[in-house]
């Protein structure tokens, strides 16, 4: 598979989020709002890019028994350097988003590419993946938060979209972030069955 | 037994590693870390109290059994014109940190959260900037730039305790500008952020008439 | 802690703060494992087991080995004279959490594999699963964060209470196995109905968690 393909996969063909089903609790969890889903996203991009590098550069060294501890390992350390750099020297950005950077550590789609790629590729394959599942996660949660925010908050990005218009407050909920979620499933679904036909 | 060996060494090898990276991150973090919360104390003393001068430095006031960490706010003269109270009660999820400022009869001035790690998009709302321009408007703003009003930097959830007395601060759910008008799907978080500016109040105004400062 | 508090934590995190429901936490497993109601009971009593172990096992290390205090057995041995806040390693909570709970995980395996075989026969599968369930982590970290239960605080401060912890871990692993019942039965049913094809799998599985967690929304309120 070329370079390229490689990054592309993680967008349409193998969405962590949409297909794989990788990653449900964080973009669950921080779809409420177009601005937290961006911080969720970036943050994810960033550490899933580095922790496949990483991984794939000590793949020859971990013995496969205890591999999944020597990952876990990794990407608790990866995500805690992170969040204190993030947090030492840009305190903004660190108010933004901090608390997504630590909620990094249960997200499985790290572990999963960890598992599934960056175990069995070189570095720079591992670093294409890592950066295409990424930006494939980003693209993911910002549709469901667009829709969640949109119509349970009728604003986006914090900005009133229909003036005047009482918004249907459970998008907003744990119940509303289930609902839109599977529905963007199916019409993924959808989409992928008319493209194959 | 060599396999046992060699998996604990492999393991040992990364986790000391990672052990050490992370106490050298910490090292260099450490300081800036710390700058960065006491400017953000700073700033949150200064927006819990806009006509303070300066403040007095932190004291500590056990009543109840309970804790409470204040400073005293003075004017230009020197002269205490009222109190910044410093509680934390638990929210939904995380702990929430409040700085209240009060007048002497414990009229609340202006509060500041200063640590919150609630649910994004519903308790995290307490840090919401009021916002009521439109998408529409901002899309138009992009093409023909005008100079930009001045935005309220007080989240509209903290901006409703200012002026109210601790008997008005009660949470409802229905706009009511006497009390406080609960985040919507985000009671708990509104509770506890109440709470952590109600209760101080009391109990220090309680030890205040008792001469306990 | 009276009965009657121990009795509202677990309703708390069972029914009002359930993990799933309102929490967001341990999806992979919910959606994975929830297919046939044989697999979902082994893999919530798995979790509680874990959840109820992690607790004490991550309580145990919190207190004696990272928080800065006089019983950090770090300060003990090594403190002669120094200032306690020399040995605060609250930084490595995250990494020595989840730590304890992989290394928990493969004990109990080991061990559950030793002295009772036909246990594991019916959890062995599920046990490695839970490694990575983000749950497990979660309710080690929300321990220390405490809760409120009509109005008293729990289990904050410090030392966390241990009790506390315990009940949380084990209720949040029984809200984990009722989310997880729930749903394995409904999808069990699921099997046997002409779907629209987009949303045969997973996205009928969310539409019915959707209904669900509005369903629990109902209990918001139990527990003050």
């Amino acid at each position: 598979m070329s370079l390229f393909k490689e990054f592309l996969k993680g967008i349409w063909e193998k969405n962590p989020v949409l297909v794989l089903s990788l990653g449900l609790c964080p973009t669950l969890a921080t779809s409420g709002s177009m601005k937290n889903a961006v911080g969720m996203g970036l943050s994810v991009i960033a550490v899933l890019t580095f922790s496949n590098i990483i991984i794939s550069l000590i793949k020859g060294f971990v013995p496969s028994k205890i591999r999944i501890p020597c990952y876990i390992i990794v990407i608790a350390f990866l995500v805690t350097v992170v969040d204190m750099l993030i947090a030492g020297f840009a305190p903004e950005l660190s108010k933004a988003i901090g608390l997504f950077i630590k909620l990094i550590v249960v997200n499985c789609i790290i572990l999963g590419r960890a598992e599934a790629f960056a175990a069995k590729n070189n570095p720079i394959r591992a670093a294409l993946d890592g950066l295409g599942m990424g930006i494939g996660f980003l693209i993911a949660i910002s549709i469901i938060a667009t829709i969640r925010e949109v119509l349970g908050a009728n604003k986006w990005f914090g900005l009133t979209v229909v003036p005047g218009w009482d918004p249907i407050g459970i998008m907003i909920l744990p119940a509303g972030a289930l609902l839109t979620f599977g529905l963007v499933m199916a019409v993924r679904n959808v989409l992928a069955q008319r493209r194959a036909k | 037994m060599k396999t046992i060996l060699h998996y604990g060494l492999v393991l040992l090898i990364i986790a000391g590693v990672a052990g050490v990276g992370l106490s050298l991150v910490d090292r260099i973090t450490k300081g800036p870390i710390a700058e960065a919360q006491s400017k953000r104390l700073e700033e949150g003393q200064k927006l819990a109290f806009p006509s303070a001068s300066s403040f007095g430095e932190l004291k500590k006031l056990e009543t109840d059994g309970k804790t409470i960490e204040y400073y005293e706010v003075f004017d230009e003269g020197k002269n205490v014109i009222g109190y910044e109270l410093l509680y934390s009660v638990g929210g939904y999820q995380s702990r929430i940190k409040v700085l209240t400022g009060i007048e002497p009869d414990g009229k609340v001035v202006a509060i500041r959260v200063l640590e919150q790690a609630e649910t994004p998009g519903l308790g995290a709302e307490v840090d919401a900037l009021p916002s009521n321009q439109s998408l529409l408007c901002a899309f138009v703003s992009l093409f023909s730039p005008e100079p930009e009003k001045e935005e309220s930097n007080i989240p509209w959830f903290q901006a409703q305790f200012s002026g109210k007395t601790p008997e008005d601060l009660i949470v409802v759910k229905t706009k009511d500008p006497k009390h406080i008008t609960a985040l919507s799907g985000a009671t708990i978080t509104s509770t506890a952020v109440t709470k952590a500016v109600k209760e101080p109040i009391e109990l220090f105004l309680k030890a205040k008439a008792e001469g306990q400062l | 802690m009276n009965l009657a508090t121990a009795f509202l934590v677990i309703i708390s995190v069972v029914l009002v703060n359930n993990f799933i429901f309102s929490r967001f936490l341990g999806y992979c497993p919910y959606i994975g494992v929830s297919t046939e109601k044989k697999s979902a009971l082994g893999m919530g009593l798995a979790v509680i087991f874990v959840m109820t172990l992690a607790s004490v096992v991550c309580w145990l290390v919190y207190h004696f080995f990272l928080y800065p205090s006089e019983s950090n057995l770090f300060y003990k041995i090594f403190g002669n004279g120094q200032s306690v806040e020399n040995f605060d390693l609250r930084y490595l909570m995250t990494l020595v959490f989840i730590l304890v709970i992989a290394a928990l995980v493969q004990f109990v395996e080991m061990v559950i594999q030793k002295i009772a075989p036909p246990l594991y026969a019916a959890l062995g599968i599920y046990l490695p699963l839970i490694t990575t369930n983000c749950a497990v982590l979660g309710v080690t970290i929300l321990n220390i964060e405490g809760v409120t239960i009509n109005g008293t605080q729990l289990g904050y401060g410090h030392p966390y209470s241990l009790l506390f912890g315990v009940l949380q871990g084990f209720g949040a692993g029984c809200g984990f196995l009722l989310a997880l019942m729930l749903m394995a039965g409904i999808r069990e049913r699921l099997a046997l109905v002409e779907i629209p094809k987009p949303f045969r799998g997973m996205p009928i599985a969310f539409l019915t968690a959707a209904l669900l967690a509005i369903a629990f929304m109902g209990f918001a309120g139990l527990v003050k």
